[in-house]
């Protein structure tokens, strides 16, 4: 589950997983009322403004592209801190 | 327990009796299942289970009436039944409300109307519940936990009663919804199919016609076993139908289908919204959405290492861990884009170096070799347009649309 993660699929964890499990499901989805009824919202502007689908813009005015940049132009020859990302664009 | 007379006892249960008969004989499924709900611990059960245990020879009144023996082998072991969960002995509870139950669905086939339905609900609950209890503590004295596995092949049973034509067919969903719970938690998921298979090949009944609260349990889990079996569209139709239709009101199971769909999502290139993550307190997706939007593998990697327990208790770990193709695809188009700004006509072109650079700042120790795998890989998987020139060592992409988007579809296969 390190380094090259895609070329080792790994089935193993599934079924390591599935023994985890044994008669636990952490997720049990909670019991309505036998008479339990309510309003059926249907798809309601709310539910589709939950999603964002035109994320992948052009757009690398991000702090992230911003240091990309910096490091492919190779202004920057020391990889930055791992936890602390710079993002000084004016530098 | 207060003190209770004989007489009041002997009271007690004949009132229970005749609620019984009462209620059979007007077919009224609301009251009959009031005296099925063990579990719900309500005073009139528990009193009873007190004047139970007192008077001891209840057998004695139930022969005393037509109207109650025709029913003894139903209420002889729910008597037993409730005796033995008074006094906290949760085995034998489920033994003989077992047994109870065996009985009331041999009444139930011949009952021609579906009147007794709700009463059918509350002992598949109860025996689904009954069992859990029953194996605990069974688990707990050192014997083997089985109980709920016989829950399942009891409700097999119920699901077969009520499966066939005719209008008992709309309780089936809920007695399906009992067996998805045990079948997830014993960790048989693979004997869902069968039910599944009974209920969406049913031409004699529209699935619409459901209960509102079964129909949303149904499409959860199968919406589950979807995501477990990697079909994302599927995963994405049912659990989005669940979010859609659920009780507004009923935010912990608002939270578990999304905790299921954002992967899913995730995974056809849909990124959930932040306030979302933040209302229903599921920001562990935060660091990984992030990613994606950046390309920022070693993010994705933080992220992934930070919540990798969770992750795998609830199977989701794999799908996330094979969102890193898309974050490769979402790196190599940045770079793209600022070749683009510097120089228009040379920025189709990518030096594997470059990328190997971006790379090796990202802490992903690779070779040129392995990066020119994975770009290798992203045009096989169609998330990347071009050929790679392996003498000169460069990525040259298709001057149109190089980065295909996934619009809602999976990453090929």
């Amino acid at each position: 589950m390190n380094g090259v993660g895609i070329m080792a699929a790994e089935p193993k964890a599934a079924t390591e997983e599935a023994k985890i499990d044994l008669f636990e499901d952490d997720d049990e989805f909670e019991e309505f009322e036998i008479s339990e009824e309510w309003e059926d919202k249907e798809a309601t502007k709310e539910v589709t403004q939950q999603w964002e689908d035109d994320w992948d813009d052009d757009d690398v005015n991000d702090d992230f592209s911003l240091q990309l940049r910096r490091e492919l132009e190779g202004r920057h020859a020391i990889s930055p801190n791992k936890n602390e990302q710079k993002c000084d664009p004016g530098s | 327990m207060a003190y209770m007379s004989m007489g009041e006892a002997h009271r007690r249960i004949t009132e229970y009796l005749n609620n019984f008969s009462n209620a059979v004989s007007s077919q009224d499924g609301s009251s009959l299942k009031l005296l099925f709900s063990l579990s719900y611990n309500s005073s009139f059960l528990l009193s009873l289970s007190d004047a139970l245990n007192l008077f001891q020879d209840s057998n004695r009144l139930i022969k005393q009436s037509d109207h109650y023996s025709q029913f003894s082998e139903i209420i002889v072991p729910l008597f037993r039944a409730l005796q033995s969960y008074r006094l906290n002995n949760l085995v034998d509870t489920y033994l003989a409300f077992e047994k109870s139950a065996n009985a009331f669905i041999q009444e139930f086939r011949n009952w021609e109307s579906a009147w007794a339905l709700e009463a059918l609900y509350v002992i598949a609950y109860e025996i689904r519940v009954l069992a859990e209890r029953a194996d605990r503590e069974l688990a707990s004295s050192g014997k083997a936990p089985e109980k709920l596995k016989a829950a399942g092949s009891f409700l097999m049973k119920v699901f077969g009663v009520l499966a066939g034509k005719g209008p008992k067919r709309v309780g089936a969903l809920y007695v399906t919804c009992q067996l998805f719970k045990i079948y997830f938690k014993l960790g048989t998921v693979h004997l869902c199919r069968s039910v599944i298979r009974s209920i969406e090949t049913a031409r004699i009944f529209d699935f619409e016609e459901f209960p509102a609260r079964d129909k949303v349990t149904y499409m959860y889990y199968t919406g589950r076993l979807e995501v477990y079996n990697e079909n994302f569209p599927a995963a994405d139709h049912k659990l989005s139908y669940a979010l859609i239709h659920c009780n507004p009101q009923n935010e912990a199971n608002i939270r578990m289908i999304l905790k299921y769909l954002i992967p899913v999502k995730l995974s056809i290139g849909i990124l959930p919204r932040s306030w979302l993550l933040e209302r229903h307190n599921l920001t562990e997706y935060s660091g990984i959405v992030e990613a994606l939007k950046r390309g920022d593998l070693r993010l994705l990697r933080n992220a992934l290492q930070e919540h990798e327990h969770g992750f795998l208790r609830s199977g989701v770990y794999l799908v996330l861990e094979k969102l890193e193709l898309q974050v490769y695809q979402r790196l190599v188009k940045k770079i793209y884009i600022i070749q683009k700004q510097k120089d228009p006509n040379k920025a189709h072109q990518i030096k594997l170096e470059v990328i190997l650079k971006a790379l090796k700042w990202l802490d992903v120790d690779m070779d040129v070799d392995e990066v020119e795998c994975i770009m290798a890989i992203l045009i096989y998987r169609n998330l990347m347009k071009g050929y790679f020139a392996h003498k000169s060592k460069v990525v040259v992409l298709s001057k149109q649309d190089p980065f295909p988007k996934l619009n809602g579809k999976p990453v090929n296969s």
